[in-house]
């Protein structure tokens, strides 16, 4: 699962209703959870406008949270370019699927993994990307905003909508921020 | 049904949310919507941190990952290096912990 499709938080979704759920929830449930990377396509867009269409497809095959993430930062830089995104996709790709298969082998032999708190690796890791996507006030306005909107919506609404709400929201929000921001001086 | 074409379902899916948007955009955009799609990175990232540090199943839960990611914070502001964020952000988490 983990080799094709390629999607960590979707796929947690799927081992928790794998025994009670009809396929066809499943595959929705998916296609609900990966929404975000609607707005991450849309973000990445303008980067690669140039490119031909199978490249577009082979760079949306495997992209993901954390790729696109250091792929966007590199492109802001201008150091960006399609080789980058593709060497970033893969990196995940070739560390994703054979890592699951080794904790399946020997997560029965380790006692209380969560005793190391490794969870924290994923928001520590957002952190530090997400300190090169800042660029004044609008950045910030945004992030905050994102920030509150994604845990109100994590708590009162069901599955992953809070992301996509939050992204909307908060970019939005940053938008406006800057607009104010423009008008004044 | 086989899990494999349950596989073959989701991989669709996840390909279908990742792609739809790259062809749709290819002409030139409007300089607004270029502002906002260039806040979108930092929106989206955050809106996938808040949570993590501050929710455990989905409620408000105090701990030592509320410091931790703060710790976290001032380093990759300060250093801009991921690497160093995740050492910082690790250490001060499991020095919280042990003190807790």
């Amino acid at each position: 699962m983990s080799a094709i499709v390629h999607a960590g938080s979707s796929q947690f979704a799927a081992l928790g209703m794998w025994l009670s759920a009809t396929p066809s929830a499943i595959m929705l449930t998916t296609l609900i959870i990966n929404l975000r990377h609607l707005l991450m396509g849309a973000s990445v867009a303008p980067y690669l406008k140039h490119l031909p269409l199978r490249w577009k497809m082979l760079l949306a095959l495997w992209m993901s949270d954390e790729s696109y993430a250091t792929a966007i930062a590199a492109y802001e830089r201008g150091r960006g370019s399609e080789w980058h995104f593709l060497g970033a996709n893969l990196c995940i790709w070739v560390v994703w699927w054979p890592s699951g298969l080794a904790g399946a082998v020997a997560g029965q032999s380790i006692p209380d993994l969560s005793r190391y708190g490794l969870e924290m690796v994923f928001p520590l890791a957002f952190i530090g990307l997400a300190a090169s996507f800042f660029k004044g006030r609008a950045s910030a306005v945004a992030a905050g905003v994102a920030a509150v909107a994604a845990v109100l919506g994590a708590v009162w609404l069901p599955g992953n909508w809070h992301i996509i709400g939050a992204g909307l929201l908060g970019s939005l929000a940053g938008l406006a921020a800057a607009r104010e921001g423009g008008a004044r001086s | 049904m086989n899990p494999w074409a349950v596989f073959a379902g989701m991989a669709l899916a996840t390909y279908l949310t990742r792609f739809a948007m790259m062809p749709l955009l290819s002409r030139e955009l409007p300089r607004p919507v270029l502002r906002y799609l260039q806040l979108v990175p930092v929106a989206i990232l955050s809106a996938l941190i808040a949570p993590a540090v501050l929710l455990v199943d989905r409620r408000l839960t105090l701990g030592p990952q509320i410091p931790a990611a703060a710790v976290g914070v001032v380093v990759a502001w300060r250093t801009r290096s991921v690497l160093w964020t995740i050492f910082a952000g690790m250490l001060a988490y499991w020095l919280l912990s042990a003190l807790l």
